[in-house]
């Protein structure tokens, strides 16, 4: 029945997962899973001092947690739920004195560190959240696996299909997602699996701190495990518990450990076990503390305090990467930080590929925050997903026409690699792809050379992405302009600015004007001969 | 070998199909004999379907092009995330009048085929023609954009292109019709059907940055016979092109022939481009096809038939 329970999440959280794609489905909430986590709501909140009205749909888990315990672990979680199914994989080492409190304070500890740095500025809540965690496995690593898969099981389709005319089969094909950090992240992933050799869910039981959270709220749900008079002692229920939340009395029950898997009640030999709702919260064999010491508990108010101290005092809070750009409409980068918690949903729905889980580019402190990585891919003016799906706010939520106007950076040219600026070809890609007009041409010493009108350019990327120059892109986009409002719209900023990103054909004319001997600003130009026959639209001879 | 095959039994076929339909007899016959050095093209104007319509029958029909369980590939432009109002990709109306044309004209099976810039499903979304050719049995839409759907071939007359990739689908099917939208292009002038065709191979990065663009076109056009150009003209992207947004004209003209030289060269007169008269012998690329002998860009020596619909 528990199994039955977890597979329809995990499979829900699965199908979620991929529904986060173009089209985005407008009825189905596909960040559902990170909207009803808590610890994501309290650390964003926290740290931006922010109220996110969508994350407050976590508020339901809070309350079904106060009424029934903290079954959420035991059947929602999708990481509790992968390390119960794969523990089978791994071998078991139960010498961890499980009953121990020592072995399940450290997520309290862990919790409460993240709170004070939270409360500090600070969310390093993505280290440690295990919804924002699987998402981001998912990502980074299923996503494009799923999607290898299917190709390959497509390009051995593929002749077979051909020769029964099955002509769509014969020429179906997938983007092949790609991603940085993926190997990572695996490592990461398989190593909080591995912990199943310690002890069983050795992350629930220990480390996580969204369970520590639950637990917090718990203690006093309806559903008590009770043990009747015909239990003989036999221990098998303290031995198999996988949370080791029955001491070694075992009538009595650690509340805040229990996540009502039933398994003690299903293998107790006795039968003795039983879950019923109980509204007397206080049954003397139901302990409800948290058993947690004086010592800890500064010693992580200490921690906390310390990596907030630390991680603002690296050059990252005042100096970025000279590269580094992020996804249109992400907040300024400190309330961006602060409210990420990167569970890679926008590098999963974009469009293009571009968005890419940063490794040092900003920090230590913004790992896996996505950047935009225009020579992998342009970001297409056409979507704005990755906002639509942030579900902390990170990214706005941006309507086309506003999403337009949130520019990216400016590109620049490098002359020194620029084909037509350093061998006089006549490769006009940049131009060809800008979406906004931001390439023009001027003459210079009898060429067209093109320059970037930097109040034009959006900082889309696709003239970097397309731009034919083997190794570093000729042109390239920098962070320089680019507009990051944590609220009001772009598109009066993009105005105040005097920035143009309305693609209308004023370069064309302009070329056309300067073709009949005027400039733009009305001065007569005389040119040799010889620059008259230049003078001709690209393609054209007299 | 197979593409004098192909044009013997199509020769064939235009005179049988022509002796069949006494009516359209002596301007069959006319069209059918390009040996006698005359490129024969349509030009129409009215609504986009009725005149696409129209100047693929004054050519005699789509049966003198298509043969009975024939594989057909249509190349239309379809390279942008544009609705078809922004002039960048070819009316979808024009494209699935061919479409249907060529399965009326008994062809096994159509593809629509391009290599989009853009990431592909939004342009197939967004240019409509996917959506309008789905209502035609046996007419597929897909944007190929992953090498292995290309195969290298020779450019045995090339001047500076030896070898080029192209869409095995084009390779392996017996008719293929190009349907370029008219639009300027910053690179080449214009784009119109022997430009378009660069959307069936797969290294356009090599065209563009690393030999003279204009003569690669003429080349690629040598190696790859089109039997067919239907300008889509109903409209034109006098400016801006290729991606726009620009001027758009609006000829409300089909220009239809089986010289891709010729149909360009005609293209090139219903517009100014960039606000100019441009004559054909003026685009490179045009020229330099009309240099090898892959057609006439001599308006003048051209037997235009003209038609309002």
């Amino acid at each position: 029945m528990r199994r039955f329970v977890q597979t329809l999440f995990l499979v829900l959280f699965t199908v979620l997962f991929f529904l986060a794609a173009d089209p985005l489905p407008s009825s189905i909430p596909v960040d559902l899973f990170l909207k009803l986590d808590p610890l994501a709501a309290l650390t964003t909140m926290l740290a931006s001092r922010q109220i996110h009205a969508a994350l407050l749909l976590s508020l339901i888990t809070v309350a079904a947690t106060l009424i029934f315990g903290r079954f959420f672990c035991g059947y929602v979680c999708p990481l509790g739920t992968l390390i119960d199914f794969s523990k089978q994989l791994f071998p078991q080492r139960k010498t961890l004195p499980g009953e121990n409190a020592s072995a399940r304070q450290p997520k309290y500890y862990l919790l409460l560190a993240l709170i004070v740095c939270c409360l500090l500025g600070f969310n390093l809540v993505y280290w440690l959240d295990p919804i924002a965690f699987v998402t981001r496995v998912y990502t980074l690593l299923l996503y494009p696996f799923v999607f290898l898969l299917l190709n390959s099981g497509l390009d051995a389709l593929r002749p077979l299909a051909g020769k029964l005319q099955l002509v769509t089969l014969s020429h179906q094909q997938f983007m092949q997602p790609l991603f940085y950090l993926n190997i990572l992240t695996l490592l990461i992933f398989s190593g909080v699996l591995f912990l199943n050799y310690f002890a069983e869910r050795f992350w629930c039981r220990t480390i996580c701190p969204l369970g520590a959270l639950l637990s917090v709220f718990s203690r006093r749900g309806m559903f008590k495990r009770q043990v009747s008079d015909a239990c003989n002692r036999c221990m098998k229920c303290h031995r198999e518990c996988p949370m080791a939340a029955i001491p070694k009395e075992p009538e009595e029950t650690v509340a805040a450990e229990c996540i009502q898997c039933l398994h003690c009640s299903a293998i107790c030999p006795q039968s003795a076990i039983s879950f019923k709702p109980l509204f007397n919260s206080a049954l003397s064999t139901f302990n409800t503390s948290l058993d947690l010491s004086r010592r800890g508990l500064f010693l992580s108010l200490g921690a906390g305090a310390l990596a907030a101290v630390s991680l603002k005092t690296t050059p990252f809070t005042k100096l970025l990467s000279p590269r580094l750009m992020r996804p249109p409409g992400a907040l300024p980068e400190i309330s961006f930080l602060a409210k990420c918690i990167r569970c890679g949903e926008c590098m999963k729905v974009c469009l293009t590929n571009t968005l890419q889980p940063c490794l040092w580019e900003s920090g230590l402190y913004g790992l896996w925050s996505p950047r935009i990585v225009p020579r992998l891919a342009g970001c297409d003016q056409t979507c704005s997903l990755c906002g639509q799906v942030c579900p902390t706010g990170a990214i706005r939520a941006l309507p086309l026409e506003e999403k337009k106007n949130a520019k990216l950076g400016t590109a620049v040219i490098d002359r020194e690699r620029c084909l037509v600026w350093a061998e006089n070809k006549l490769c006009l890609i940049c131009d060809e792809q800008c979406p906004y007009n931001a390439i023009v041409f001027k003459w210079q010493e009898g060429f067209r050379r093109p320059f970037v009108s930097a109040n034009k350019c959006n900082g889309c990327g696709f003239c970097e992405e397309k731009c034919p120059v083997k190794g570093e892109s000729a042109i390239t986009v920098t962070p320089e302009g680019e507009i990051r409002l944590a609220q009001g719209s772009y598109q009066e900023a993009a105005q105040k600015l005097q920035l143009e990103f309305k693609e209308d054909p004023g370069t064309d004319k302009f070329l056309f004007e300067e073709n009949k001997g005027g400039t733009p600003g009305g001065e007569k130009v005389q040119g040799s001969p010889e620059a008259e026959v230049e003078k001709l639209p690209q393609g054209f001879s007299r | 070998m197979k593409t004098t095959r192909r044009e013997f039994i199509k020769k064939g076929l235009v005179l049988g199909g022509a002796i069949g339909a006494a009516p359209l007899l002596p301007l069959a016959a006319k069209t059918s004999f390009s040996s006698t050095g005359q490129s024969t093209v349509a030009l129409v104007t009215g609504s986009k379907a009725e005149a696409t319509r129209k100047a693929v029958q004054m050519l005699g029909g789509m049966e003198a092009f298509v043969k009975k369980g024939s594989r057909v590939i249509l190349k239309p432009n379809m390279s942008f995330p544009h609705a078809p109002e922004r002039a960048t990709n070819t009316s979808p109306e024009v494209v699935s009048t061919i479409a249907r044309m060529c399965m009326d004209a008994g062809a096994k099976e159509v593809l629509v085929l391009d290599f989009p810039f853009n990431r592909p499903e939004p342009c197939l979304r967004l240019s409509g023609i996917a959506d309008m050719c789905k209502q035609i049995p046996n007419v597929y839409t897909f944007a190929l954009t992953e090498e292995k759907f290309f195969r290298s071939i020779p450019v045995p007359k090339g001047k500076v292109v030896t070898s080029v990739k192209i869409m095995k689908d084009v390779l392996e099917s017996d008719v293929l019709i190009s349907i370029p939208t008219a639009k300027s292009h910053t690179t080449t002038g214009v784009s119109l059907g022997m430009k378009g065709l660069m959307g069936i191979m797969w290294d356009r990065e090599y065209f563009h940055s690393k030999v003279d663009i204009n003569q690669a076109i003429a080349d690629l056009v040598s190696a790859v016979k089109i039997d067919l150009t239907v300008l889509d003209a109903s409209r034109a992207l006098a400016n801006g092109g290729p991606s726009g947004p620009g001027k758009i004209e609006k000829p409300n003209t089909i220009i239809a022939g089986c010289d891709p030289v010729a149909v360009d060269a005609l293209g090139m007169t219903l517009v100014d481009w960039y606000g100019q008269k441009f004559q054909a012998s003026q685009v490179k690329h045009i020229a330099a096809a009309h240099a090898m002998g892959l057609g006439t860009m001599d308006v003048n020596a051209i037997r235009i038939l003209k038609a309002q619909v």
